[in-house]
């Protein structure tokens, strides 16, 4: 990997870390959800400054250049975000279901409890 | 006398919650006491119905923060004084509850926190995890300049002001430091005092040990974000209404 590349990744992990960060300060990004993100950060960030670490495992899966280490290592953890955030989304999916339910059944009760002065105000 | 609402959380404490209970209301019966069912998948809620219990029943789980952060809201609109947790597994014992509420009626400070390792009595809790709390206790004590010998204890009391606050912040997954955290930097006073904690009487505790490793780190980057978060303004709430 030439230094002009690596420059470029390094620039490219920081950019990305401030701008998490930042998020994160704001409370527009949620910790629970981004520590996936961190540890793909400081994965990469490994591979680039250091690729001679992993180059010895680039070598049994058969990766002859090291800069193709770090596209897959990325790859891996988008692929593994993405699936982490639809197992989220599901998650959410089922809660807003419930609730939607919970509410429904509670505006019936509401309803029921509304109805009962109004029939005695009829009887009398 | 100040009005005082004592908040148990509880995720599936068939066993040990109508225990805690009897013992919370023969030993104070003035206060009033809120059970927050979590969504449990026993009979807890039954439990709650069949006793008469004034409780809040979640339609999904929430975790434990936002179970929490519900008590605290309904403290808020209650308009509680002082606001106590204590755990529903029996860890917690209610004649303590003195010792809690003393410094924040008389103003002394807004938190607090019952801690088992200032008179080093009673259930110490296993060796990983006292050492868990001692690294908060140096983490706290770096970022604020205060020791707070157990900051995972979940037996605290709050005051009127730090009650609006958690109505409005409070942290989700594994509250009980990141509330210590936040409650400091935002100007809150903390104090500790010794109480003697059981063995939990029943259940398993929320932390599992194969969980503890995300947990701690977990729980350290969101102290170390807390601090680098702009403080909040006091007396904010959400919901835009009057306070």
């Amino acid at each position: 990997m030439n230094l002009q590349l690596k420059l470029f990744l390094v620039a490219f992990v920081i950019l990305l870390g401030v701008i998490m960060f930042h998020m994160l300060r704001k409370e527009r990004l949620e910790l629970k959800y981004t520590l996936l993100w961190l540890m793909a950060l400081i994965v990469t960030a490994v591979v680039v400054v250091a690729p001679q670490i992993v180059f010895q495992i680039a070598t049994w899966v058969g990766i002859i250049n090291p800069v193709n280490l770090v596209f897959f290592v990325e790859g891996a953890f988008v692929i593994a975000i993405l699936l982490s955030v639809t197992a989220i989304v599901s998650g959410l999916n089922r809660k807003i279901r419930r609730l939607a339910q919970e509410l429904a059944l509670l505006d019936e009760r509401i309803r029921k409890m509304e109805q009962v002065p109004r029939a005695t105000d009829q009887t009398n | 006398m100040p009005k005082v609402l004592i908040l148990i959380p509880a995720y599936n404490e068939e066993r040990s919650l109508e225990g805690v209970v009897a013992s919370l209301t023969s030993q104070w019966p003035n206060f009033d006491c809120l059970i927050l069912n979590d969504c449990s998948t026993d009979s807890t809620e039954s439990i709650c119905r069949r006793n008469g219990y004034r409780f809040l029943s979640q339609p999904i789980n929430l975790g434990i923060g936002c179970n929490m952060q519900a008590g605290y809201q309904y403290a808020d609109r209650n308009g509680y004084d002082i606001a106590i947790q204590m755990d529903g597994d029996g860890q917690h014992d209610p004649s303590f509850l003195q010792r809690l509420i003393d410094p924040v009626a008389s103003g002394k400070a807004d938190m607090v926190i019952g801690s088992r390792f200032i008179t080093k009595e009673g259930f110490q809790t296993s060796l990983s995890r006292r050492t868990g709390i001692r690294f908060f206790k140096f983490l706290i004590h770096v970022l604020c300049g205060q020791t707070i010998s157990d900051a995972t204890s979940g037996f605290r009391a709050c005051s009127r002001e730090l009650i609006c606050f958690f109505s409005a912040n409070y942290a989700q997954d594994y509250p009980e430091p990141e509330a210590v955290i936040s409650s400091l930097r935002n100007g809150f006073k903390i104090m500790e005092v010794p109480v003697v904690m059981k063995e939990r009487q029943s259940g398993v505790s929320s932390i599992s040990p194969l969980k503890s490793v995300y947990y701690m780190i977990k729980v350290t980057i969101a102290m170390l974000l807390s601090v680098a978060k702009p403080r909040h303004r006091h007396r904010e709430n959400e919901l835009g209404e009057s306070v």
